[in-house]
């Protein structure tokens, strides 16, 4: 897709014809998106191509505020006599619905003032992809998993995956947006046969805006057959209160529910443990964390939001204390708080001083959590519980993997038990998150 | 689940009792509804014809002879023609085998707030996959344009799997017929939206005035039409009309200074024609009951016990213990921990355990899978031997046998996988009442949010919403919400008693697998399991 430009200019005569038809429907604002996306993925396994698929997709959405009534309507029928029926009909659904006064677009004021610096979220290099090279990288990754898999190796599989996206959005009350992004990933996972029972299985996965910064793929299968290599003869531990490590690369499911929380949403719907908490301690001292839409090369960035908000650099949690949470313009309307954003981007939390093997050391005698499995947390309450597997620690050191184990504690008390943060922020995720060592918890087992 | 006799048919009822074996009539009323409704009123597409049994086109005469399974496929503006070019296009290089997946989903979604229904969503999907099978090599492309060079253009991505001479394009294509176990006209679009703004404030009203202690209700009502129609190079075509109607609702309710919530949601393919009086009336209640109760709820135990699930929605147990591991791509690749427990006792022989895309109106019902094969009824376990795995086309030619009718996907954006339809265990020999007295100390759970599976390991987990301890054989305090973790094979053969009182589930519940969703069922009796780990705080 070495022409983005005329698809731009196609995208904004669309955005401008879904505006022009619903201001004439009576339409008093209006928000218009349009999107394209095009992806390519292939997977290779036990030395075979399993799966080739390519892909090119439309979409447009439109968020009507008519008569004091509000809805949003999504198509993937662009063809110019579908997007005038799709207009009507969204309209006549539309005026179906209760009035709402706190529905508006957001303030013009917030919109952002001109396009940051470049921000590395396009690689040109994506044209220079095609089907051998895509085959190329994947089948050098799963020939390196497989012949690093050992003895008791089932299956190894890998695969290679590009998207390219272009995205418009243009908001009736002054603000055109348009952003174009691409990103890359590479994986490897292995499944072997366990003499100890179970086909324990484990994968290694990089993910990235431009392809040059793909770990290499012999890298890549090399550690996911040693993560799967190294869960031969887990077994499940004694019930007990325990403090925990949790990986860099499982600890956005406990912070995703950190955050569920600190919405002016959940707030609104007294559905936040944290609703009376902004200003006051809720986690350990320890714990700086911020989203960050600005972050070069981030797989969460943009210099909008999905209302057309400018981004900006947000402090949640500063020095353990509540500090901001994310205010949307209708809830923030509804519950009288300044705007923020509504929305994630790149979620991070400030590292500390040691690398996961010197927090182990600091552990000594605990749990190290890899994975996490199933479990939910409740947002009202605080409440989580979750399965787990790992490894236990013992002097420091990976002593046993464990498996069928849960933890669970409560959010409120959960994060002001954090000891150490780690310096090593998780890079294939938009959840940059470091090993945390935390606790004691509650970990159920035999 | 509860539905009103008005709309219960007595014949209904006797066609489920023969299709699901065991389970009990109190609970088959229950969930039948509507059957006798189908066949009645217009297509989607403004298609009145009666569909013929069977249709045979040749591409080459298509023009002359425009049998309704074809005009189902013109109405997506492609012609027999183009598609057999999209065909010829997709085998060229050598494929042994091609479908084209042609699917067009309208869904809306209504959400109350804040006493107002003041918050719509629509959405609009339509396009077409095409898939190409080399051998066990899988080539895929969609398209969403359905002009004649984006198709072509996704048909040769598609046709990539492949290096050598074209494949075999059929002379002509066989329509074919399935079995209809929900409506097959717009039950959801016919229906004004004002109607179903009724629903919802209903719903909500209903819920305030059923206890003061609620200060929050939110109400979620959505429905979809979907159409889909598949053409093989093997000659053949089907078409499935799926209509969708979900209600949602959340309570938050405080009492002295203490706040609870939780929700229900219940979902059906008859459309919202399900959401009369009396139904909605038991799902307020039903909400309103799992919201207050978590006011006496302490905070749940540690460690393995004895476990009782209650009979519905426990049916999570079989999804995730044993449903995925039985998924045959996983025994093609051979990564689940079923791979080689074909014909083996994996539980007591009082365990029957079906997968089941059959059953009226039910979520994961389906006539056709996404391959064009005819849905069925699937036993898994028969008398605590595991029967079979669940197939979709490529894995049935893996292993020799044929499609079970479980090749499902998300969407046209998604190739087919074994997927699991409605999964229930039928009854067994013991009463209800003497599994709950044979407990010293344990847990009995009875709703549930969600669960996962990890295939290899077989160690799965499911969240509990509302359960209570068992002491000395009774149930006695709530538990605040509580993971379970065990091991599939290891909690399948440690089943102790399984109640006389099998009963399907109205929930939505919505399967997740390689990053597509399909909407499932799944059902169970009254199961007492030896022991499993829950993970409470209560050390």
């Amino acid at each position: 897709m070495k022409n983005t430009k005329s698809s731009r200019k196609h995208m904004e005569k669309t955005a401008s014809f879904l505006i022009e038809k619903a201001k004439k429907a009576g339409c008093k604002q209006i928000s218009a998106k349009i999107s394209k996306n095009r992806s390519n993925k292939v997977a290779y396994r036990d030395g075979k191509w399993e799966e080739i698929k390519g892909s090119t997709t439309y979409g447009a959405n439109v968020k009507l505020y008519i008569d004091g009534k509000y809805a949003s309507h999504s198509t993937s029928d662009l063809k110019k006599e579908s997007l005038e029926k799709f207009i009507k009909e969204a309209v006549t659904l539309t005026r179906y619905l209760e009035k709402d006064k706190d529905r508006h677009l957001p303030s013009p004021d917030l919109y952002p003032k001109s396009k940051p610096g470049n921000l590395q979220i396009f690689d040109n290099n994506i044209d220079s992809l095609d089907l051998a090279k895509r085959k190329k990288i994947a089948k050098i990754a799963g020939d390196s998993a497989r012949s690093h898999g050992g003895k008791t190796l089932i299956s190894a599989s890998s695969g290679f995956g590009d998207n390219y996206s272009e995205y418009l959005m243009v908001n009736s009350n002054g603000f055109t947006g348009f952003e174009k992004r691409t990103s890359f990933y590479l994986y490897a996972g292995l499944s072997i046969m366990d003499p100890a029972g179970g086909r324990p299985s484990d994968y290694a996965v990089s993910s990235t805006r431009y392809l040059a910064d793909l770990t290499k793929a012999p890298q890549i299968g090399k550690l996911a057959a040693e993560r799967t290599t190294s869960r031969l003869g887990a077994r499940k531990i004694k019930s007990g209160k325990l403090p925990v490590i949790i990986e860099n690369r499982a600890a956005r499911r406990v912070m995703a529910e950190l955050l569920s929380p600190l919405s002016a949403r959940a707030f609104h719907s007294k559905q936040s443990c944290f609703d009376k908490s902004i200003g006051k301690q809720i986690a350990s001292s320890k714990l700086q964390l911020f989203d960050n839409p600005l972050l070069t090369k981030g797989l969460g960035t943009g210099y909008f939001d999905s209302e057309g908000i400018g981004a900006k650099k947000l402090s949640i949690i500063k020095n353990g204390k509540l500090d901001n949470i994310y205010v949307d313009t209708y809830y923030g309307t509804k519950i009288n708080m300044d705007v923020t954003t509504g929305d994630r981007s790149n979620i991070m939390v400030q590292s500390g001083k040691h690398d996961l093997e010197a927090l182990l050391q600091k552990l000594n005698n605990g749990i190290l959590i890899t994975h996490f499995n199933g479990g939910n947390s409740n947002s009202t309450t605080g409440d989580f519980s979750h399965g787990i597997k790992g490894f236990l620690i013992k002097n420091g050191k990976r002593f046993q993997p464990i498996k069928e184990l849960n933890i669970a504690d409560n959010h409120k008390t959960f994060w002001k038990k954090i000891q150490f943060i780690g310096n090593d922020p998780y890079q294939p995720s938009s959840y940059r998150i470091p090993s945390i060592m935390i606790g004691p918890i509650s970990v159920a087992g035999k | 689940m509860k539905i009103p006799s008005e709309t219960t048919k007595k014949n209904v009822a006797d066609n489920r009792q023969k299709q699901i074996n065991g389970v009990s009539r109190r609970n088959f009323l229950q969930l039948s509804a509507g059957a006798t409704a189908l066949g009645v009123g217009t297509s989607l597409l403004g298609c009145k014809n009666k569909q013929k049994n069977t249709t045979v086109t040749s591409p080459d005469n298509i023009e002359k002879n425009t049998g309704i399974k074809m005009e189902k496929l013109e109405s997506f503006g492609i012609s027999t023609a183009i598609a057999t070019k999209l065909m010829a296009a997709a085998l060229s290089t050598g494929g042994d085998y091609c479908d084209l997946y042609f699917q067009r989903k309208k869904s809306m979604w209504l959400s109350l707030e804040d006493n107002s229904v003041n918050k719509a969503y629509t959405n609009i999907d339509m396009g077409v996959g095409i898939r190409v099978l080399k051998g066990m090599q899988t080539g895929y492309a969609f398209s969403e344009s359905f002009d004649e060079k984006s198709l072509l253009s996704a048909a040769k991505i598609a046709a990539s799997v492949a290096n050598s001479t074209p494949g075999k394009i059929p002379q002509a294509f066989k329509a074919s017929t399935f079995k209809k176990y929900y409506p097959d006209y717009p039950v959801c679009s016919q229906l004004n939206p004002n109607k179903k703004l009724k629903i919802i404030k209903n719903l909500e009203d209903k819920i305030f005035k059923k206890d003061k202690r609620i200060k929050k209700v939110k109400v979620y009502y959505s429905d979809s039409e979907e159409e889909v129609f598949i053409m093989d190079s093997q000659g053949r075509s089907g078409y499935d009309y799926r209509p969708m109607a979900s209600l949602i609702t959340s309570c938050v309710a405080e009492n002295n200074n203490r706040r609870e919530a939780n929700y229900y949601r219940t979902a059906t393919r008859k459309g919202p024609q399900l959401f009369t009086s009396a139904k909605i009336d038991d799902i307020a209640n039903q909400a309103v009951n799992r919201t207050v109760i978590l006011f006496d709820s302490i905070a749940g135990p540690v460690g393995e016990m004895e476990v009782v699930l209650g009979p519905g929605s426990s049916g999570i147990l079989l999804h995730e213990a044993i449903g995925h591991g039985m998924e045959a791509d996983f025994a093609r690749k051979k990564i689940t921990i079923y791979t080689d427990k074909l014909n083996e006792k994996v539980a007591p022989e009082f365990v029957n355990i079906y997968d089941d895309g059959c059953l009226d109106n039910m979520r994961g019902s389906i006539n056709m899978d996404d391959e064009g094969n005819n849905s069925q009824k699937t036993q898994l376990v028969e008398n605590g031997i595991f029967k079979t795995f669940m197939h979709d086309k490529l894995s049935a030619r893996h292993f020799g046998v044929k499609p079970t009718g479980n090749g499902r996907r998300q969407s046209f954006r998604h190739m087919p996988l074994p997927r699991m339809r409605n999964t229930y265990m039928t009854s067994g020999p013991h009463k209800p009442e003497d599994i709950i007295k044979s407990v010293k100390k344990g847990i009995y759970a009875q709703t549930f949010t969600n669960g996962q599976v990890m295939i290899g390991a077989g160690d799965f987990t499911f969240y509990v919403k509302t359960g209570y301890l068992i002491e000395d054989g009774k149930i006695t305090t709530p538990v605040k919400d509580v993971n379970i973790i065990g091991n599939g094979p290891e909690v399948l053969a440690d089943i102790k008693m399984v109640g006389n009182d099998s009963k399907l589930d109205d929930g939505s519940w919505t399967c997740g697998k390689g990053g597509q969703s399909v909407p499932v069922g799944l059902g169970i009796p009254t199961v007492k399991v030896g022991k499993i780990t829950v993970g409470g705080t209560a050390q």
